[in-house]
């Protein structure tokens, strides 16, 4: 009676064990024999994809906010040691983020993106090679000027993350590894992953892309623990149509391909501010008063003509400063985020931008100016 | 240019290199010695922000790196990457100070304030 009992502890201890991890059933030292019911019910998935759902959830949201921290330290490191080291932690954050992403995809479930948007292909390109884990070896060819659309654009990401992913750890540490991006006749674009790896076995490279077509043909032959990226791959290349293949190169090497179909596709949509105003907040542009977004080639006014008055240097201190006086740098920050308040300007504007190749001029008289006199002074 | 994709993590903008092989100084002024459009359109968006945006004058690496919207550390390797092949010239300023004439600046500097 009580070695029944003992028994059967055992087999539930081992069964929860199974199923938290399917190695455990390694590591079996009672013999199968029990009295468990034969026809042991293969259950449905059960709770399980739900939590792991959840828990990917909670890395995602704790590597996101990891990471806007990270970005802001980054920003400010002037110390190329120390910016290496955060380099580092960004990257294996990164990643985190990149696996969390993947088990969510594996579950089914679609990845809810932080920030959707519009990508332009190079940082698609990019965006996927900051998750690799060797991406320095990651060099990226010609690619052409268009963007994925915002709601594919993700998963576009994900699955050239896997591809460069495998092309970098399946080839030699010194080689590189190029992508590119070619439109192809039907209006679509070829994204193309080239490595210089030793190639694949043909059976396996059959199995392979039958497996990224999404119709594995033997399910057997290919360990799946062993191929967790290309499952990634081929689910959401079934999802958007994407044609994933890999190709041995007779010169050596293998050329991972994925045609993006051209639904997928619309032009780089243009910045918002006619200039490159970094921060969103700028104030929507209003022509003259974005220091950097006038052309050089606006017309001068007399205003704004050179100052030679430099040699002012002497004159009443309590003059109010004339307009067309020393260059002025403007007292803020064009990083700032907050639509910061313009320097207050007299009627006439002090130091209209296109007046900054004459304000450098105005500064080299100045300069020659002020050696002059150092003469005169001498002979005095 | 645009802010990029959130995606695109600093590091794989300089394929994780933060060491210049020239001192770049946040006060570094650099300049385009001549200006050749075709190369520009072959460059990535932050060489080529960079690249455009130290055509029309010198600037420091600050400015640029404020001005384009990159991060100061990628700002000086990208920088130092054009300019080792000569396409962006940096200045160095240690050689040229005159001290007479700063002395003289700071003092007319005082008397206007």
């Amino acid at each position: 009676m009580r070695s029944t009992d003992i028994t059967r502890r055992t087999t539930w201890r081992q069964r929860a064990a199974r199923w938290l991890d399917p190695t455990v059933a390694r590591w079996d030292v009672a013999p199968p024999e029990t009295p468990e019911p034969p026809p042991r019910e293969e259950p449905g998935p059960g709770p399980w994809p739900a939590i792991c759902d959840q828990f990917a959830l909670r890395i995602l949201a704790a590597a996101y906010q990891m990471g806007s921290h990270l970005e802001a330290v980054e920003a400010d490191e002037q110390d190329p040691e120390r910016l290496e080291r955060l380099y580092r932690i960004d990257h294996a954050n990164t990643r985190i983020r990149r696996h969390a992403e993947n088990l969510q995809v594996l579950l089914g479930r679609r990845v809810e993106d932080a920030d959707p948007q519009t990508v332009p292909l190079v940082d698609v390109v990019r965006a996927a090679a900051s998750a690799v884990e060797h991406y320095p070896r990651i060099r990226v060819g010609h690619v052409v000027e268009l963007a994925v659309v915002e709601f594919a654009a993700d998963d576009v990401i994900r699955v050239l993350t896997e591809l460069l992913d495998n092309a970098t750890r399946f080839s030699p540490p010194t080689a590189a590894v190029t992508v590119s991006a070619f439109v192809t006749e039907d209006g679509g674009v070829l994204l193309r992953v080239e490595d210089a790896g030793v190639g694949l076995h043909p059976d396996h490279l059959t199995q392979l892309n039958a497996l990224l077509s999404g119709r594995p043909a033997t399910p057997v032959a290919l360990d799946p623990a062993a191929h967790l990226g290309l499952a990634v791959v081929a689910h959401l290349a079934v999802a958007h149509q994407l044609r994933v293949a890999l190709t041995t190169r007779p010169a050596g090497g293998t050329t991972a391909t994925v045609a993006v179909p051209g639904g997928l596709l619309c032009e780089i949509p243009a910045p918002a501010a006619p200039a490159p105003a970094p921060p969103a907040a700028w104030p929507p542009a209003r022509p003259g008063t974005d220091p950097w977004s006038t052309p050089m080639a606006a017309p001068h006014d007399g205003a704004h003509g050179p100052t030679v008055r430099l040699t002012t240097i002497d004159g009443p201190a309590g003059d109010p400063p004339p307009t067309t006086g020393l260059p002025r740098r403007v007292p803020e920050s064009v990083r700032d985020q907050a639509p910061a308040p313009r320097p207050p300007v007299g009627t006439a504007p002090g130091s209209p931008p296109e007046a900054w190749p004459d304000e450098t001029a105005a500064f080299a008289a100045g300069v020659s100016d002020a050696r002059t006199p150092t003469d005169e002074e001498g002979r005095q | 240019m645009p802010l990029r994709y959130w995606k695109v993590r600093p590091y794989v903008l300089t394929a994780g290199r933060t060491r210049t092989r020239t001192p770049l100084l946040v006060h570094t002024l650099v300049s385009v010695p001549y200006y050749d459009a075709v190369f520009a359109a072959g460059l990535l968006p932050e060489a080529r922000s960079l690249y455009e945006n130290a055509r029309r004058a010198a600037r420091s690496v600050a400015e640029l790196s404020a001005v384009c919207g990159i991060s100061l550390g990628v700002t000086r390797v990208v920088v130092d990457d054009l300019a080792a092949t000569d396409r962006l010239l940096v200045h160095s300023d240690h050689d040229n100070v005159d001290f007479r004439l700063l002395e003289r600046l700071r003092d007319g500097l005082r008397k206007l304030a």
